[in-house]
C-alpha cells in the first residue's frame, strides 16, 4: 500500500502520531502497568490450509452499498483432526446459511468471528468445502473493507462506484476469510452487476455473461495470494490498455481503469508502465507471476494506491497529478507483485519486507533512468526529506523499532517514525553497499527463488542474504531493523607530522536498551599531492580515536560520501575544506553536507562560498528539517 | 595399566570447586549426574550458588559495557569463503614427545565477493609453527604470503580468487603440544603402565589449536584425516577408516574419511590403546559398525555398559523417521577428558571412567550419557546450531532425547521422572531478571563456554521447552503425537545445514498450523519462569479458579501467558479438565462443570514451566500422590508434602507407604524419602533404616536422610541420633552399593570419632567405579577438619590421580588450608597451570577461595600468559571472584 504517496497526509499522520508518543513518553511502552500484560500482538494460528475461496456476489442495486453473496472456501485441516473452524467475518455481515455438501452447519457469529461446527473431525488432507450465503448492508466503507460511492448528483458523469481495501485486516468486512497474511488461496469472483457496469477483481477475466439487466464478470486468480490483496472495484470506467505486441512488455494485459472522460490523462500518466514491467523482470530475474497488470483509479480511496494482486487501486490523484508524481507510485505497487504479493510478510512485524521493497522500488527506477546520482537522490530524500530518519534519535522503548510487534492497530505498523516507507529503503541500500552489487542481487533472486508464493520473517531474508554474501548479518539485522532510531556522530579531524587523528563520538542516547551502533565509516581523503585514499573507520563505542598514517597532509576529508551508512554526522574540520567541498564535491551528498554547514556558520566566507554557489546550484535542500 | 578410579562428573567437581568457599558445594556422585557437558543438576546449583554469593553481577553476563557504551554481544563471523574439504596429514614420531609435523590441504570457494584475503583461526605461534602456505590451482602451486598474529592467519591472494573459482590452500607448519583443543597425555612415572594418548576437544571454539580452520559452527566441511603414528597405536577420527598402511618400518598411517559436511567443532582425533568391541548391528542405515574403546583390561565391560546403544539408534530413528546419517558411531573413553561426552561426528568421546562395573550397575546405568551424545548425532552434528546463541538446539534435543529413550525402554514414569527433574531444577534457578539473566538463547556470553552454564540453561531448560512443545502440538490424526512428524520434518528441511531457533519454531509451525512466535519469545527469548500463586473456590457445578504471577514484572520482564491445563476431580470420581487462559498478572475465571468439583491437580502433563503454590489441602496432596493421575503429578505432591511446614500424620503414612513400595518407581520413592526427611520425620526414617530398600538408588536417598539425622546439631546425643550414626557406620563399610557407602562416608566426615578413622583410611585406598568411594573419604577428611588431613589428602591432588578425584582433592586442601595457609597456598599454586583443564579450574577456583592476596598476582599471570582461552576464561573468573571476595573483606574490616 502506498500511503505515503499522499503526502501530505501521509506525513500529517505521522506528525499527528508522534505526539501522541511523546505525550505517553513518560510510561514504559512494553508493558500494561496495570495488569503486567506485554503490548506486543502475536500473528493467529493457522488451522487450516486454505485452498480456493469462490464467491458469487450480486449487486443489484448499485444505489446502496449492500449485496448478496455466496462464498464457497475449501480448506483442509493442518496439523490435527479439526472439528470446528473459525473465520474472520465483519459483524455486519449477515450470515444466512454454513453448509457442508448439502448439509447446514451450526455456526455461532460473535463480534467479527464465525466459528463453524463441522459435523464430524475432519483429518489434514480431506477437503471440505464450505457454503456460505449471506448478505449485508454495510461491507465496510471509507477506505477499509468495500467502500460504496454514492452517485454524485452535481456531477452527472460520476456513477456509483464500490472498491475495496483489505490491508491490514479489514477484507473480512465484505466476506469470511483467514483475513491475517500468515496464509494464502487462490480466489475466484463471480460478480453480478446492473448493466453498464462493470466488475473489476483478481486474476483472469473468465468470462463476462450479460443479460439485458446485468451483466456477470468471472474472474480467476488460479495462483494463491493472502487474502488481504483480493479486490474488487466495480463501476463504469473509460478503459485504456497499456499492452499489445509494440509495449516494451508484449503478450501482457495491462488495462488502466480510470474515470469516464480520463483516457488521455491515463495515457499520459501510465505511459511507463509496461517499461517498468520489463525492468523489474530483468532486474528481478523472475517473471511477473500474475494474470494480468490492471491499475484502476478509485473514489473516496482512503491511501494513495494498494497493491492489490493483478489488480492495483489508486486515489484519484492518478488522473489529477503529473506523471512525474505517478510514476514512482507505479513503480512502488508494481515491485509489490514480487514483493509483497508473490512473497508477503507473514506478520505486519516484517512489513518492511513489503514496503521498504517498494519504497526502495522508486530508487531502482531513479537509478534505472537517471543513473547513481538518482538512486541516491531518493535514498537521500529518506533520510533528509519529510520523514527524515537521518534526523530520528528517539530511543528504545520509548520508540518502536521498523521490525516490531507492538501496535495497538496494524496501521500503526505503516506509520511509526521509524517508518518501513522511508527506513526500509536505506536499509536495503545500506545492505547493498555492505555487501557489494554483486552479491546483493545474488541474493535478492535467491530469496526470490526460495521464498516465492510464501509468507516471510525478516529472518528469511537476513538468512538468504547471509548464505550469498558470506557476510554474517545479525549485528546488522539487530540494529538497523530491529532497533529504533538513527546514530548521531560528531567526527574530528586533526592532522600533524603525517597523523590524522579522527575522534568520533556518538552523541544519541547510549544505553542499556541502545547500546552504541557499530559501523565502518567511509572517507574519503584527499591529500596534497592529489591523491585520493578512502579509509573506513571503526564506530562501535560512544567514543573511538582513529590514528591514520598519511604520506601527505590531507587537504579534504569527506564523510559518507556516498551515504553508505545512515547516520546523521558533525563533522569538524577547517573552514577552507568545506568551502573547497562545495566548489568542488567528491559527490552530491559530500556537496549537501557542505551546504548545510556553511548555512549554519556566521562567517563572511562561508556566505561568500554560498553567494557563489547560489546562482548554478539545483541541489535538494539539504536540510528539509 | 593402573585404573585409579576417576570421578564421573568432571563438570560436577569443576563447578563446585568454583563455588568456593559456599556451602552448596555440589559433591553428589551418584550416577545420576553423570554428564556430558551435561550433568544438569550439578551444574546450576554450583552457578547458582556463584550467582548469590556474587549477589547482582554473579549472572550479569555483559551485553552492553556502561563504560564504552559498546554492544557486547556475540555475532557469528563472516564466511568469506565456503569451506569445502579439508584433508589434514599429521606425522606423530613419538607419542611421548607431543609435537606433530602437518600439513592442512584447504579447498574452499569465495563467497560474495572476489577473495582477497582470507583470516582463519589457528593456534597461537608457542603452539602452532606455520612454515609455508601455499595455493594448489590447475596452473600449479605457488607460495602465498601470510601472517600469524595471535590465533589468527591471514593469507593474501594476489590476484584475488573469483567468487566460486575452487581454490586450494596448503598449510604447513609443526604442532608443539597445544594448549587446547588437542589434550597429549604421554606416559608419565607418576602413573605407570598408562599408555600415552592424544584426545582432542573441538567445541566451543578450540579445534583451531591443532588446525587451522574456521573455527565457527555457521560452516560445514567434509574431513579427511591421515595420522601417522608408531604401529602400537590406534588412530581414529571422524567417517570411515579409509585404509591403514605402513609408511615406514615401526609406523601406520591411519586414513580417515568423513565425506558429509560437519561442522569443524566436531572433528576428533584419538590416538592411543584401547580394548576395542563392536556394539553395532543393523540400522535404517544398514549396518553400522559401532566400536567401543575403552582403556585395556575393560574390554569385558563393553557390553553391559553400551550394550543398548543399538537398540537407542534404532529408537531414534523410528521417533524421528531419520537414519542413522553417518558411516560408524564409535564412542572412544579416554584419559583426562575434560567433560562428560562429546558428540563428535560418528566418533563420541568419553570420560575417563565410562565403562562400568558390574557392581556400580546397581547405582545406575550409562543409558543418560549414551542417549544424549548419540541423539547429537542427529541434533548437533546433522543439524548444527549455526552460533552458540542457538547451542539450545543441540543440548535441548540431546538432553529431551535421553528421556524419550527412558520413555521407550523404561516406560512413561520414568520418561516423567527424568523431565521433571530437568523442568524442576529450571524453575528453582531461571529468574524472569532481564537483563540481569540472560535468556536460554541469547548471543550475551563472555566466553561460549558460559552458555552451557547460564540459569535460562540450554540442557535442562531446551528439554523443558520441547517437552512443552509436544504437549501443545497435540495429536497427528493417526493418534500419535504430532511433535514427532513435526520434529521429522524440522530434520527434513535442515539437515547438513546449520539452524537458528526461528527455523525450528517455522517446521513446528507448518506442521501443526500453531503460530509458537509467543511460545518462543517467552520460553526462549526471555529468561525466567512463572510463579503462581493459585486459589480454587469449589461450587455446585463450578470452579473459580484465581492465579496471580508472583515473579519479578517489569517492562523488561511482562507477564507471562498462560494456558495452562487444571485437571478437576468430581464428585464420584469423574475428572474433567478446565484451560486456565490469561497473560494478566491476575488470571481469574469461573469455569462451569458438568458435576461437583471435589479437588483440583494443577497441570498434571506439566504443559507449563511455572512455580506453583496453591491453597489445596493436605488431603488433596495425599490423594494427588497415590492416584495421580500422572507420575508428575505424584511427583509434585511428593515435593509440595515435603515443603509443608508441619506434615499432617495421614500424609506422612501416605509418604512412607509409598517409599517402602518396592513396586513403585525408584524416584518417587526417593521424592518421598527426600520429603520425609525435609519434614524432620526421623522415626519414618529411622524405622526404614531397619529394612532397607533393596534398590540401591532409594537406599541411598535413605542414607543421605539418616546421615542428616546423624549429623544434626539438635538432635546430637539423643537415641535418634546414635541410630542413624549406626546405620550410616555400617554402611560406610559394608553396604555393596558405591553409591550408598560413599554417601555414608561423606556423612562420617560430619559424625566422626577417633574410632571412625580406620573406616575413612581404608575408603582412601579403596578401589571403586569412578573412584568415589576415595573422593568421598577426601570429602569426609575436609569436612573432620583436622590439621593433620592436608598431608593425607596432598598426594591425591598430584599428578597421577584421576582428574576429578584431583579437583575433591584441591576443595579439601583449600578447605584445610587454614591449618597451613602458606603450605596450602603453594600447592594450588603449583596446580593453577597442571595439564588437566579440570585440575587447574579447580585451582584457580581454590586460590579464589582461600583468600589470599598473593592469589591476585597469581591469576593475573595465569590471565596474561595463558595461551588457551578457555583457560584464561576460568583464570579471570577465579581472578574476579577473588577481587570480589578481598573487596567485601575490606569493607566489612573498614566497617
Amino acid at each position: 500500500m502506498h500511503r505515503r504517496a499522499l503526502a501530505l497526509a501521509a506525513v500529517a499522520a505521522v506528525a499527528t502520531l508522534a505526539p501522541v508518543h511523546d505525550a505517553t513518553a513518560q510510561r514504559d511502552p512494553r508493558i500494561t502497568r496495570s495488569t503486567g500484560q506485554d503490548t506486543r500482538v502475536w500473528p493467529p494460528d493457522v488451522l487450516f490450509d486454505y485452498d480456493h475461496m469462490r464467491l458469487e456476489m450480486v449487486f443489484a442495486d448499485m444505489g446502496k452499498a449492500s449485496f448478496e453473496a455466496v462464498q464457497t472456501l475449501t480448506a483442509t485441516p493442518i496439523g490435527s483432526a479439526r472439528d470446528e473452524i473459525t473465520l474472520d467475518a465483519g459483524r455486519r455481515l449477515e450470515i444466512e446459511s454454513v453448509t457442508l455438501d448439502g448439509q447446514a452447519l451450526a455456526f455461532d457469529h460473535d463480534r467479527d468471528h464465525l466459528t463453524i461446527t463441522l459435523p464430524r473431525a475432519f483429518n489434514p488432507g480431506e477437503v471440505i468445502e464450505l457454503v456460505t450465503t449471506y448478505r449485508t448492508d454495510d461491507p465496510g466503507g471509507g477506505g477499509a473493507g468495500l467502500t460504496w460511492s454514492d452517485d454524485d448528483s452535481r456531477t452527472p458523469e460520476v456513477d456509483p462506484m464500490f472498491h475495496a481495501q483489505g490491508q491490514p485486516e479489514s477484507n473480512h468486512l465484505w466476506f469470511p476469510c483467514h483475513d491475517f497474511p500468515n496464509e494464502r488461496a487462490s480466489v475466484e469472483l463471480i460478480v453480478t452487476v446492473p448493466a453498464g457496469f462493470e466488475a473489476v477483481s483478481n486474476g483472469a477475466l473468465e468470462r463476462i455473461t450479460r443479460t439485458a439487466e446485468t451483466s456477470t464478470y468471472h474472474w480467476l486468480q488460479r495462483l494463491p495470494h493472502p487474502f488481504y490483496l483480493t479486490t474488487l472495484v466495480i463501476g463504469k470506467f473509460d478503459v485504456i490498455n497499456l499492452g499489445g505486441p509494440d509495449s516494451a512488455r508484449p503478450g501482457m494485459w495491462m488495462p488502466v481503469y480510470g474515470p469516464i472522460g480520463s483516457a488521455g490523462v491515463l495515457k499520459r500518466n501510465f505511459a511507463v508502465t509496461a517499461e517498468m514491467l520489463a525492468m523489474l523482470e530483468s532486474k528481478l530475474a523472475e517473471p511477473y507471476p500474475w494474470d494480468k497488470y490492471a491499475n484502476l483509479i478509485c473514489r473516496d480511496f482512503s491511501a494513495g494506491a494498494m497493491e492489490n494482486t493483478g489488480t492495483v487501486t489508486w486515489n484519484t490523484f492518478a488522473v489529477g497529478a503529473p506523471a512525474s508524481f505517478v510514476d514512482p507510485i507505479n513503480m512502488h505497487e508494481m515491485i509489490h507483485h514480487w514483493f509483497g504479493d508473490l512473497i508477503t510478510c507473514r506478520t505486519w512485524e516484517h512489513l518492511w519486507l513489503n514496503e521498504g521493497w517498494a519504497a526502495y522500488g522508486e530508487a531502482l527506477w531513479a537509478e534505472h533512468k537517471g543513473g547513481p546520482d538518482a538512486y541516491l537522490d531518493v535514498i537521500l530524500s529518506n533520510a533528509m526529506g519529510r520523514s527524515g530518519q537521518m534526523y530520528n534519535h528517539v530511543p528504545a522503548p520509548r520508540e518502536t523499532a521498523m521490525a516490531s510487534n507492538r501496535y495497538r492497530n496494524p496501521d500503526q505498523r505503516f506509520m511509526s517514525r521509524n517508518n518501513v516507507y522511508a527506513k526500509g529503503p536505506i536499509i536495503l541500500h545500506m545492505l547493498r553497499r555492505h555487501i557489494g552489487d554483486a552479491a546483493f542481487w545474488d541474493g535478492v533472486h535467491a530469496y526470490i527463488d526460495k521464498h516465492k508464493f510464501d509468507q516471510v520473517e525478516t529472518a528469511d531474508f537476513r538468512m538468504v542474504m547471509e548464505e550469498a554474501s558470506g557476510v554474517d548479518l545479525e549485528l546488522f539485522f539487530s540494529q538497523w531493523v530491529y532497533r529504533p532510531m538513527t546514530p548521531r556522530l560528531d567526527v574530528e579531524f586533526e592532522y600533524s607530522d603525517g597523523q590524522l587523528e579522527v575522534t568520533m563520538e556518538q552523541r544519541q542516547r547510549v544505553d542499556e536498551l541502545n547500546p552504541a551502533f557499530v559501523f565502518d565509516l567511509p572517507v574519503r581523503l584527499e591529500l596534497a599531492d592529489g591523491s585520493t585514499r578512502d579509509i573506513k573507520l571503526r564506530a562501535d563505542q560512544r567514543i573511538n580515536k582513529h590514528s591514520v598514517q598519511l604520506d601527505d597532509e590531507p587537504v579534504q576529508a569527506s564523510v559518507n560520501p556516498d551515504f553508505d551508512v545512515l547516520v546523521r554526522t558533525d563533522v569538524t574540520k577547517p573552514l577552507a575544506w568545506w568551502i573547497d567541498e562545495l566548489a568542488d564535491p567528491a559527490t552530491s551528498y559530500a556537496r549537501m553536507q557542505a551546504e548545510e554547514h556553511l548555512r549554519t556558520l556566521d562567517d563572511p566566507r562561508a556566505r561568500e562560498a554560498l553567494a557563489e554557489l547560489a546562482p548554478n546550484t539545483d541541489a535538494p535542500a539539504a536540510s528539509a528539517n | 595399566m593402573i585404573h585409579a578410579a576417576a570421578l564421573p562428573v568432571l563438570t560436577a567437581s569443576l563447578l563446585s570447586a568454583s563455588v568456593g568457599g559456599g556451602t552448596t558445594e555440589h559433591t553428589e556422585d551418584s550416577i545420576d549426574h553423570i554428564g556430558c557437558l551435561h550433568c544438569m543438576q550439578a551444574r546450576m546449583e554450583a552457578m547458582g550458588g556463584m550467582g548469590a554469593r556474587r549477589g547482582v553481577v554473579g549472572w550479569r553476563t555483559p551485553h552492553f559495557d556502561a563504560e564504552t557504551g559498546a554492544n557486547l554481544n556475540n555475532y557469528p563471523p563472516d564466511r568469506r569463503v565456503d569451506h569445502v574439504h579439508m584433508r589434514l596429514n599429521l606425522d606423530i614420531k613419538d607419542m611421548n614427545v607431543p609435537e606433530a609435523e602437518a600439513l592442512a590441504m584447504l579447498r574452499m570457494r569465495p563467497v560474495g565477493r572476489p577473495l582477497d584475503v582470507l583470516t582463519l583461526s589457528v593456534g597461537p605461534g608457542s603452539s602452532t609453527v606455520i612454515h609455508d602456505v601455499e595455493a594448489a590451482t590447475p596452473e600449479g602451486e605457488h607460495a602465498l604470503s601470510f601472517s600469524h598474529d595471535h590465533e589468527r592467519l591471514s593469507i593474501t591472494f594476489d590476484p584475488p580468487v573469483e567468487v566460486g573459482a575452487d581454490t586450494t590452500v596448503a598449510i604447513t607448519y609443526t604442532l608443539k603440544d597445544p594448549p587446547e583443543g588437542l589434550m597429549w597425555t604421554p606416559e608419565t612415572p607418576a602413573w605407570p603402565d598408562r599408555p600415552a594418548q592424544i584426545h582432542t576437544q573441538g567445541q566451543a571454539e578450540a579445534n583451531h589449536y591443532w588446525f587451522p580452520t574456521h573455527d565457527f559452527p555457521n560452516e560445514k566441511i567434509t574431513t579427511e584425516l591421515l595420522v601417522t603414528v608408531p604401529d602400537d597405536y590406534v588412530v581414529s577420527s571422524n567417517g570411515r577408516l579409509v585404509e591403514k598402511t605402513s609408511p615406514a618400518d615401526g609406523y601406520a598411517q591411519f586414513h580417515w574419511l568423513q565425506d558429509t559436511p560437519h561442522s569443524a567443532y566436531l572433528v576428533t582425533l584419538i590416538v592411543g590403546q584401547f580394548d576395542i568391541a563392536d556394539v553395532g548391528g543393523k540400522t535404517d542405515a544398514g549396518r553400522i559398525p559401532m566400536p567401543v574403546y575403552v582403556p585395556p583390561g575393560k574390554g569385558h565391560q563393553i557390553k553391559q555398559t553400551y550394550g543398548r546403544t543399538l537398540e537407542m539408534t534404532r529408537v531414534f530413528e523410528d521417533l524421528f523417521d531419520e537414519p542413522y546419517p553417518w558411516d560408524r558411531y564409535a564412542q572412544l573413553v579416554v584419559h583426562n577428558f575434560a567433560f562428560g561426552g562429546m558428540e563428535n561426528t560418528g566418533a563420541t568421546t568419553m570420560f575417563d571412567t565410562a565403562i562400568l562395573d558390574r557392581t556400580s550397575l546397581m547405582d545406575g546405568n550409562l543409558d543418560a550419557l549414551i542417549s544424549h551424545e548419540l541423539a547429537h548425532q542427529w541434533f548437533g552434528d546433522l543439524i548444527t546450531c549455526k552460533s552458540w546463541e542457538h547451542l539450545w538446539l543441540n543440548e535441548g534435543f540431546a538432553t529431551y532425547l535421553e528421556s524419550l529413550w527412558y520413555e521407550q525402554y523404561n516406560g512413561r514414569d520414568e520418561y516423567e521422572y527424568d523431565v521433571y527433574n530437568n523442568m524442576t531444577s529450571v524453575i528453582r534457578s531461571d529468574k524472569a531478571q532481564w537483563p540481569e539473566h540472560v535468556a536460554m538463547v541469547s548471543p550475551s556470553y563472555a566466553h561460549p563456554v558460559e552458555t552451557l552454564f547460564k540459569p535460562a540453561n540450554p540442557y535442562s531448560k531446551g528439554c523443558s521447552v520441547l517437552h512443552m512443545v509436544r504437549e501443545r502440538l497435540g495429536e497427528a490424526p493417526d493418534g500419535n503425537d504430532l511433535f514427532f512428524p513435526a520434529v521429522a520434518e524440522y530434520l527434513d528441511r535442515h539437515k547438513y545445514t546449520t539452524v537458528e531457533t526461528y527455523e525450528f519454531r517455522r517446521a513446528l509451525e507448518d506442521v501443526s498450523g500453531l503460530a509458537l512466535e509467543r511460545f518462543f519469545d517467552q520460553w526462549t527469548r526471555r529468561p525466567g519462569v512463572p510463579y503462581l500463586d493459585m486459589d480454587f473456590a469449589m461450587n455446585d457445578a463450578s470452579i473459580s479458579i484465581r492465579a496471580e504471577q508472583t515473579q519479578n514484572i517489569d517492562p523488561a520482564n511482562p507477564a507471562f501467558a498462560l494456558d495452562m491445563p487444571i485437571l478437576v476431580v468430581l464428585e464420584g470420581g469423574d475428572t474433567t479438565t478446565v484451560v486456565l487462559r490469561g497473560d494478566t498478572t491476575v488470571i481469574e475465571s469461573d469455569f462451569d462443570l458438568p458435576g461437583k468439583p471435589v479437588r483440583v491437580v494443577v497441570d498434571p502433563d506439566m504443559t507449563t514451566l511455572a512455580r506453583i503454590a496453591t491453597t489445596q489441602p493436605e488431603l488433596d496432596f495425599i490423594a494427588q500422590l497415590n492416584n495421580g493421575p500422572t507420575m508428575f503429578a505424584r511427583l509434585r505432591a511428593a515435593d509440595t508434602l515435603g515443603d509443608s511446614d508441619s506434615l499432617g500424620e495421614r500424609a506422612a503414612e501416605a509418604l512412607v507407604a509409598v517409599a517402602r513400595d518396592r513396586d513403585e518407581h525408584y524416584g518417587l520413592r526417593m521424592r518421598c524419602i527426600k520429603a520425609l526427611s525435609n519434614t524432620g520425620r526421623t522415626d519414618d526414617l529411622l524405622a526404614m533404616g531397619d529394612s532397607q530398600p533393596r534398590d540401591a538408588r532409594v537406599r541411598n536417598e535413605l542414607m543421605k536422610a539418616l546421615g542428616s539425622i546423624a549429623s544434626d546439631e539438635e538432635l546430637r546425643g539423643t537415641l535418634p541420633t546414635a541410630r542413624a550414626a549406626g546405620f550410616v557406620r555400617e554402611a560406610a563399610k559394608s553396604d555393596e552399593s558405591y553409591a550408598v557407602r560413599s554417601s555414608a562416608i561423606r556423612t562420617i566426615g560430619h559424625i566422626a570419632t577417633a574410632e571412625d578413622a580406620p573406616t575413612i583410611m581404608g575408603a582412601l585406598e579403596t578401589e571403586s567405579q569412578h573412584d568415589q568411594i576415595r573422593r568421598a573419604a577426601i570429602d569426609a577428611i575436609a569436612t573432620v577438619d583436622d590439621p593433620g588431613g592436608l598431608n593425607l589428602v596432598v598426594r591425591y591432588a598430584a599428578p597421577g590421580t584421576n582428574s576429578s578425584t584431583r579437583t575433591n582433592a584441591v576443595r579439601a586442601i583449600r578447605k584445610l588450608g587454614h591449618h597451613s595457609p602458606d603450605h596450602a597456598f603453594n600447592i594450588l599454586a603449583a596446580l593453577v597451570n597442571d595439564r588437566e583443564l579440570r585440575t587447574s579450574r579447580a585451582a584457580m577456583m581454590a586460590v579464589a577461595a582461600l583468600g589470599d592476596e598473593r592469589g591476585i598476582a597469581l591469576l593475573e599471570r595465569s590471565v596474561r600468559e595463558n595461551t588457551s582461552t578457555l583457560r584464561r576464561f576460568n583464570a579471570q573468573q577465579a581472578l574476579d571472584e577473588l577481587r570480589a571476595s578481598l573487596e567485601s573483606t575490606e569493607t566489612a574490616a573498614g566497617n
